[in-house]
Parts: structure tokens; C-alpha cells; sequence
């Protein structure tokens, strides 16, 4: 679980962190965020040594828009240099970092997996639905997220391995498991109906990376304060539930 | 301009073109498609040897879904494998066969330009807002507004990275992938990126590229095109048509 970072969520009005050190990795991310874990996943099945930096996302810091002008998570800032988005800077930690090597070089394999990643949009859109209050809209996205499961079924039939990327989670079994792990939780009939996703499932779950990387599924609901949230009509967050680590700097004026 | 292929687009009801033979590199396209485009850009720029089915977007034939099940263009078809999406098909090419190699291999300058290739998606989005509604000063205010944003990002990244291409000297991929919008920003709308110096430096030198010209069709046979598509009569097979031989 520490592979997601329990850093305190930097808002609006606090100060500026001080830049990391010299090759210091430094990742902006929201320890609940699904695109941040792409990243942190990758981080981890490599072992690459980095240090967290957790941004509130409904209360942005200014500061943060000088780092990442869309706002958005993950960020990753290295010797001045930003990169974002999560399958951009993921990629630069994969070609850049030693161990294991998580992207495949064979250009057909990648371009079926490139596909299976757009298809996996539609699993991805169900996590919105996931976060309504309306019945109607949950229940849509349970059948979108059906297309996408759908999909991944049929990949893994047609492959004949464990995970999307072979033997071992690779680079696309990490872009694809954050929504995966979420839809667990708040869809969990779902995925026993597809035979081979729900074994992918359970064999992503024993992954090292997939495991530092994992909260429990009552953390997952307790971070997003449903009742609270749907009662005010707004996100009403729970960013730093659970372990909370202090920042070593100052971070209020 | 034969890079974009001659050959009369498949309607529904057509039968299906027997499969391409051992190690030929099949392209299913649309003479028209800017998509499309990217991929045969890529294909010109290395010399990449290749047949291609064009595809009748608003009758497509039922045979052509088996192939792609979302029905869009560009695929490939190569030894009994399909490919699709403009970007996965143009990397898959340039990663495959000889010729200049248009990725740039530094992680690096790679993750700029596919922010770059992420930013460019608002150009795309704000021209197609922007032609589909000609009546609409409105939404076609809007539509200027988001493909600004996205131009004011490729003027910044040539202006940092003070090179002719986004690719360097030459032009690469991530050149290739946002081309086809380009031209026809200035085709369809006069668009003249006269408040962007440097996309509009850009703009003349990717005009005078070999690739960029071998799958340039000319403006009125574009202007033809979309006439036909406002009257939702849509002819594709308009200018020279080739007929298949696929003996």
C-alpha cells in the first residue's frame, strides 16, 4: 500500500514544495487516483526510487498549475523536466530506468495491446457512472463496462497467457488494472462473469507491484464519502483518509 | 497525390476483396480521411510498397465490420493480421519495415511530442466543430477557441525546441499525425496561422515534404467531396477512380 505514497494532499494556499534533488523522480499524484497507480505500478515493478507529492484535486494549489498546466495527476518532475499524463510518463519510466523491462518490443504484440487499451475505455467510462447517485446511470455503466470486459475476455482467449502482456503483468496489464481493482469494488458481481477476466483478476492480485499498490476495498469507499458527497451535490473527498505521512518542508505559510 | 489511392470505395452489398497475397501490406482507407492520411504519410515518407481498399464510410460494406469491428479506417491487413487506429497502424509500420525511421528513440523528446500529439487533439476537435457547423457563430466561435489552444502549443514547442519539424530536421512521426488537419485547416477554412509565426513557417515547409505532397489531393476535388457531404449525398469516388485487380 505504501507504493501509492500517504503523503498529506497539498490544496490551495499552501506553499510551494522546494524542487527535488539532483535525479531525484519526483511524482505529483492523489493516493486514490486510477491514473496515478498506472504509474506508481510501473514505478513499482521496476523498483524505481521515487518520492510522492499528493495533490488535493477539488482544492488545487496554485503552484501546481506551473507544474502541470491542465491541473491533472500524475505529473512527474526530474532535473526541471515535467512529463504527465499516465501512459506518457509511464513509457519514459519504462525506457528509461533499469529493471524489468515491461513494454514489449515485438511491434505487432504492442499494437494488439494498443487496441485492446482503446477498447478498455469502455470499462474505464463505468467508473464515472460508478460515482452517481442515479440508478439509471449505474446501471448503464455496468453495461458499458461489459463491453470493455468483453473485449479483454476475448484478448486473453485468443493469447492464451496469464496476463494481457504474457507470463508476467507487463506494461498494459499496469495501464489496465487501476479501473480493473475499482470495478472490483463497486461492481464485484461483474467480473465472475467472464471466466478469464476473473481469473486475470485474481492473478493480478498476487502481483508484487499490483500489491503495494492496492488499498483495501473499504479504504477505496471510504475515500469517496458517497452519502456526504450526494447529500452537498459535490465531491466531498476524502483525500487523506487512512495513513497520513508529513511532508520534511514547510507547506503552510 | 496517388498516395491516398485511386481505387473505387467498397459500398454495402460489394463482396469482399479476397485476401491479400503472402507479405502484402493491405491499407483499407478513405480517399478523404485525414486519419487515413496519417498512415499513408507515414507509408510514402519510408517508400513502403502497399495495396489499398477504399472504404465507403457512409454505406460500408457488411464484410468490412468483420475486419474492423468499428468500422473506421485505416486498417491493415497483412498475413491474415488486422490493425487499426491511425496511430497504432502508423507506429506498427515504422517500427516494421525499412526506411528513415520517423519515432524518435530518446524517451525524452518521445514523451514531449506525444504530449504534443495529446495537445493536437484540440486542434482536431475545434476544426471539426468548426465545419460542422457553418450557420452556427456560436459554436464556430467556440470551435476557433479550442483549435487555438491547440496551435498556440505547436507554435511554443517549435519556438523551445528550435527545429524545422516537431520531429527535428525532417519531418516525423508525430509530424505525420498532425498534418492531415492542418491542411485542411487552410484547405477548408483559409485558415492562415498568421497569429502563430511558427506553426505558420511550419505550415510551408511540411507543404514542400515529398510525403506530404505524394498524398495531397487537390482543393477543388476536396471542395467537391464536401459538397457532396453537406447534400448527405457523399461521393467518394470522384476525380481519377482506379477499378480493382487483384489477380
Amino acid at each position: 500500500m505504501a507504493g501509492m505514497g500517504n503523503e498529506r494532499h497539498l490544496e490551495t494556499g499552501s506553499l510551494a514544495p522546494p524542487p527535488p534533488g539532483k535525479d531525484v523522480v519526483r511524482v505529483y499524484g492523489m493516493k486514490f487516483c486510477p491514473y496515478v497507480q498506472r504509474l506508481k505500478l510501473v514505478l513499482a515493478a521496476k523498483g524505481v526510487k521515487h518520492e510522492t507529492i499528493n495533490i488535493n484535486l477539488v482544492r488545487k494549489p496554485e503552484w501546481y498549475f506551473t507544474k502541470n498546466p491542465k491541473g491533472l495527476v500524475p505529473t512527474l518532475e526530474i532535473n526541471g523536466i515535467y512529463i504527465y499524463e499516465s501512459d506518457i510518463t509511464s513509457a519514459y519510466i519504462d525506457a528509461v530506468y533499469p529493471g524489468r523491462k515491461l513494454m514489449t518490443e515485438d511491434p505487432l504484440k504492442k499494437a494488439k495491446e494498443q487496441m485492446l487499451l482503446g477498447d478498455h475505455a469502455k470499462t474505464i467510462a463505468f467508473y464515472k457512472y460508478a460515482c452517481s447517485s442515479d440508478p439509471e446511470v449505474r446501471k448503464q455503466g455496468s453495461e458499458t463496462a461489459k463491453l470493455g470486459l468483453g473485449a479483454l475476455e476475448k484478448f486473453l482467449k485468443q493469447a492464451k497467457t496469464a496476463f494481457v502482456c504474457g507470463d508476467q503483468p507487463g506494461f498494459t496489464d499496469y495501464m489496465m488494472w487501476p479501473h480493473i481493482e475499482r470495478l472490483g469494488v463497486f461492481l464485484p458481481d461483474l467480473i465472475p462473469t467472464f471466466e478469464l477476466v476473473k481469473k486475470y483478476f485474481d492473478d493480478m492480485g498476487l502481483d508484487s507491484a499490483v500489491k503495494a499498490c492496492r488499498f483495501s476495498n473499504e479504504l477505496h469507499i471510504e475515500f469517496f464519502n458517497f452519502e456526504e458527497s450526494f447529500r452537498a451535490g459535490e465531491k466531498r473527498r476524502l483525500y487523506d483518509c487512512g495513513e497520513v505521512v508529513e511532508y520534511s518542508f514547510p507547506t503552510a505559510k | 497525390m496517388a498516395g491516398m489511392g485511386y481505387g473505387r470505395h467498397f459500398a454495402t452489398g460489394s463482396k469482399a476483396p479476397p485476401s491479400p497475397k503472402q507479405d502484402v501490406l493491405r491499407v483499407y482507407s478513405m480517399k478523404f480521411c485525414p486519419f487515413a492520411q496519417r498512415l499513408k504519410l507515414v507509408l510514402a515518407a519510408k517508400g513502403v510498397k502497399h495495396e489499398t481498399v477504399n472504404i465507403d464510410l457512409s454505406k460500408k460494406p457488411e464484410w468490412y465490420l468483420e475486419k474492423n469491428p468499428r468500422g473506421l479506417v485505416p486498417t491493415i491487413e497483412i498475413n491474415g493480421e488486422i490493425i487499426y487506429e491511425s496511430d497504432i497502424t502508423a507506429s506498427y509500420v515504422d517500427a516494421v519495415y525499412s526506411g528513415r525511421k520517423l519515432t524518435t528513440q530518446d524517451p525524452m523528446k518521445k514523451a514531449k511530442e506525444l504530449i504534443l500529439f495529446g495537445d493536437n487533439g484540440k486542434t482536431v476537435a475545434g476544426f471539426y466543430a468548426v465545419i460542422t457547423s457553418p450557420d452556427n457563430k456560436e459554436k464556430q466561435a467556440e470551435g476557433y477557441k479550442t483549435l487555438n489552444t491547440g496551435l498556440e502549443k505547436l507554435d511554443k514547442f517549435l519556438s523551445e525546441e528550435k527545429t524545422t519539424f516537431v520531429g527535428g530536421e525532417e519531418p516525423g512521426f508525430t509530424d505525420y499525425m498532425i498534418w492531415p488537419h492542418l491542411e485542411r485547416l487552410s484547405m477548408y477554412v483559409g485558415y492562415t496561422f498568421s497569429e502563430y509565426p511558427n506553426v505558420k513557417k511550419y505550415f510551408d515547409n511540411m507543404r514542400k515534404d515529398k510525403a506530404v505532397q505524394a498524398c495531397r489531393l487537390p482543393n477543388e476535388l476536396h471542395e467537391e467531396f464536401r459538397a457532396s457531404l453537406r447534400a448527405k449525398n457523399t461521393c467518394y469516388d470522384i476525380g481519377i477512380v482506379e477499378e480493382y485487380n487483384f489477380d
